[in-house]
């Protein structure tokens, strides 16, 4: 194998000037207490492959993508990136407000070290794949959110770069320009381009790479192959929605107080990871302030990109004091692999709120192999049942006989 | 609760410093440097006046202006120029000047005016001040031209030394970049410094022999008011332009000397700096 094209090696990063008042209190053996960005992390990619990186807001993986860039420093550690790489590191290719999108491409190009004639053959097929027509002419300050997005993609994947580091650049754009821009990505690594990607859409991640590296507050959480190292964030994360009591807090003022959300599996245990197709069993209690005849409890499902993919719910009556009990049983969990949140509403028959419980449970779905292997995936599991299946030539056959 | 102890403190004990390797040797970037430079200028350059009606106009307008008010102030209060109309006299330290206090201006800023760049992409972070002293000496030719005129129209000839114009451009821009490093490096960290340049310019202004002549300055105070690199600058091109004498090397000397101490402190201190810039931009 030849050599990596990014070589991280016990990279420690903390922001800002090395500050000398530090050092001396280290040296006096009274360190203080230090705000590291990343820590430890090591991480290598072979030429040609393609990473992930995931965590919560905050865990560094933007710092990283700056690091390998180039652009910040590392405090301690080596860094080695033996290639022409492409930052897409802020949404854009943005530098200058007032040039023109075609000078902004020619601007940055010049700064990854393309020469002038190089560029200029370039810019043709930078300005067609953005599809921005007569606005790669004007100038960028006039530009929408959208429209930078593309200018930065557009450079991005036609420059030639070895590596790409993309920092959530695909959440930006329509639908038409992401769907294109993940085909591009496709094309690139089929021809030899290593991606280092950072998404919070768990899905695409998946699509595009190979392994993924997880990072929680600066360190290396997990790493390995993508759909093990994600099942590993989305536990975490669903973890964390539920612990600290397993509920968010109701605010005092609600007239109705969700006291506890239980999932547990069809025998009754306790459980947060489902597969397709399992039961699962909810039980919640609740207590109220407030008498309401023929108020509204619901139930929302919401995936990790904050859709709704369902609910359901019923009609009660309320009373003051004692604590309530709701139970209910799914017999066929629809979900595919994700992770999903749980959120209780209570409102009262004219439809004002009561209670307001975001997150108030959350468990995670892994689909069965099978039931993958023939799908193009998507967000629920349809249930089908097939009613004929004949192969071409199967009716001429059954004719002839 | 996924209560794991706290990642160890860094390794104390290690002496190697961190390292980022990327390809290229020091030629390679030396060149790139260049070229960036030459890039950003520019780009700046068309950039700069696409909002504005009077456009590279204001290359010469600006020291046109300020000459136009040292001209006034001569009425009030009279003001020898050495037997030289007193345009001709403030113009030829006017063009200089603004060379100066522009790219000063400029350099010192041009860090976190390129902030969306800089966070990006490795590059060699001297070309930054280097392109706004580069874009302040394309508008000191424009504004060479009106001087030039200016002298026509007042019958002053120029004569063979004045091509000692082109080093004195060179070493007012040398000191500017200098400075305008140091700068760049402090005030990209300490907005203040950059807050307050503007004020400190126009005491430069004042302590550089712009609107009158160093003849006007007591000789006791001499030594020290030419430790002003402006001082020499802007006597050597009223030498060299207008009286085609040689420069007074009393004065040029010290000129030449703190440009190149004003070199080898900021250029090692925005080395050593400029690396975090995008850490705090």
């Amino acid at each position: 194998m030849s050599a990596p094209i990014v070589s991280v090696r016990g990279l420690w990063k903390r922001y800002g000037l090395p500050s000398p008042a530090a050092a001396v209190a280290r040296w006096l053996g009274r360190p203080r207490p230090e705000r590291w960005a990343l820590r430890a992390v090591d991480l290598e990619l072979a030429r040609g492959e393609s990473v992930g990186l995931l965590g919560r807001n905050g865990a560094g993986k933007s710092t990283l993508l700056k690091v390998l860039a180039g652009a910040s420093p590392p405090t301690h550690g080596e860094v080695s990136v033996p290639a022409r790489l492409f930052p897409m590191i802020e949404l854009n290719a943005g530098v200058h407000e007032e040039l023109t999108g075609r000078e902004n491409a020619y601007l940055l190009g010049a700064f990854l070290g393309l020469s002038r004639r190089d560029l200029r053959r370039r810019l043709g097929a930078i300005a067609e794949f953005s599809e921005l027509g007569e606005w790669f002419d004007e100038p960028y300050w006039k530009y929408s959110s959208g429209m930078r997005a593309r200018l930065g993609f557009s450079t991005a994947v036609n420059v030639d770069a070895e590596l790409l580091l993309v920092d959530e650049v695909l959440a930006v754009g329509d639908l038409p320009f992401r769907r294109k821009c993940l085909a591009h990505l496709a094309e690139l690594q089929r021809r030899g381009t290593s991606l280092l990607v950072v998404s919070h859409d768990l899905r695409q991640l998946e699509r595009l790479c190979d392994r993924a590296v997880y990072l929680r507050q600066g360190e290396v959480a997990a790493r390995g192959p993508c759909a093990e190292v994600i099942s590993e964030y989305t536990r975490d994360t669903a973890r964390r929605r539920t612990n600290e009591d397993g509920l968010p807090l109701p605010e005092p003022e609600q007239p109705v107080a969700v006291a506890a959300l239980e999932l547990r599996d069809e025998v009754g245990r306790p459980c947060a990871c489902f597969r397709t197709g399992d039961a699962l069993r909810l039980r919640l209690r609740y207590r109220s302030q407030v008498r309401q005849a023929g108020a509204t409890v619901s139930f929302s499902v919401i995936n990790d990109q904050l859709a709704v993919l369902g609910s359901f719910g019923r009609a009660l009556d309320l009373e003051p004091g004692d604590e309530g009990t709701l139970a209910l049983r799914i017999p066929s969990l629809p979900l595919l692999t994700g992770v999903y949140a749980l959120n209780v509403r209570f409102r009262t028959r004219e439809g004002a709120k009561l209670a307001h419980a975001e997150g108030a449970g959350g468990f995670e779905v892994v689909s069965p192999a099978p039931l993958l292997r023939h799908s193009e995936g998507g967000m629920v599991h349809i249930a089908v049942e097939w009613e004929e299946v004949s192969p071409p030539g199967s009716n001429r056959e059954a004719a002839d006989s | 609760m996924s209560a794991r102890a706290r990642p160890p403190a860094p390794p104390s004990d290690a002496r190697r410093p961190p390292r980022y390797r990327r390809p290229g040797d020091r030629a390679e970037r030396a060149l790139r440097l260049g070229l960036l430079a030459a890039a950003l200028a520019r780009r700046e350059w068309q950039s700069r006046y696409r909002r504005s009606l009077l456009g590279p106009a204001w290359s010469f307008l600006k020291p046109l202006l300020t000459m136009g008010v040292l001209v006034l102030l001569k009425e009030a209060v009279g003001i020898s120029s050495g037997g030289f109309p007193y345009a001709v006299f403030a113009c030829a330290a006017v063009v200089p000047w603004t060379l100066f206090s522009t790219g000063l201006g400029t350099a010192a800023s041009s860090v976190f005016s390129n902030a969306a760049l800089l966070r990006k992409v490795d590059a060699p972070r001297e070309a930054f001040p280097l392109a706004a002293v580069v874009v302040s000496l394309i508008d000191f030719c424009i504004a060479a031209g009106i001087l030039l005129a200016l002298m026509a129209a007042h019958g002053v000839a120029l004569g063979p030394r004045a091509l000692l114009a082109f080093p004195l451009a060179a070493l007012t821009a040398a000191f500017t970049y200098a400075l305008g490093l140091a700068l760049a490096a402090v005030g990209t960290y300490q907005r203040d410094v950059i807050y307050g340049l503007p004020f400190f310019i126009q005491m430069g202004l004042l302590v550089s022999p712009v609107a009158y002549p160093t003849s006007l300055v007591p000789a006791a105070w001499l030594p020290i008011y030419a430790l002003n690199p402006m001082v020499g600058i802007v006597e050597g091109f009223r030498a060299v332009l207008l009286r085609d004498a040689w420069p007074d090397p009393a004065l040029l000397l010290p000129a030449a000397l703190v440009t190149a101490l004003t070199f080898f402190l900021g250029w090692p201190l925005f080395r050593r700096v400029s690396p975090y810039f995008a850490d705090v931009l």
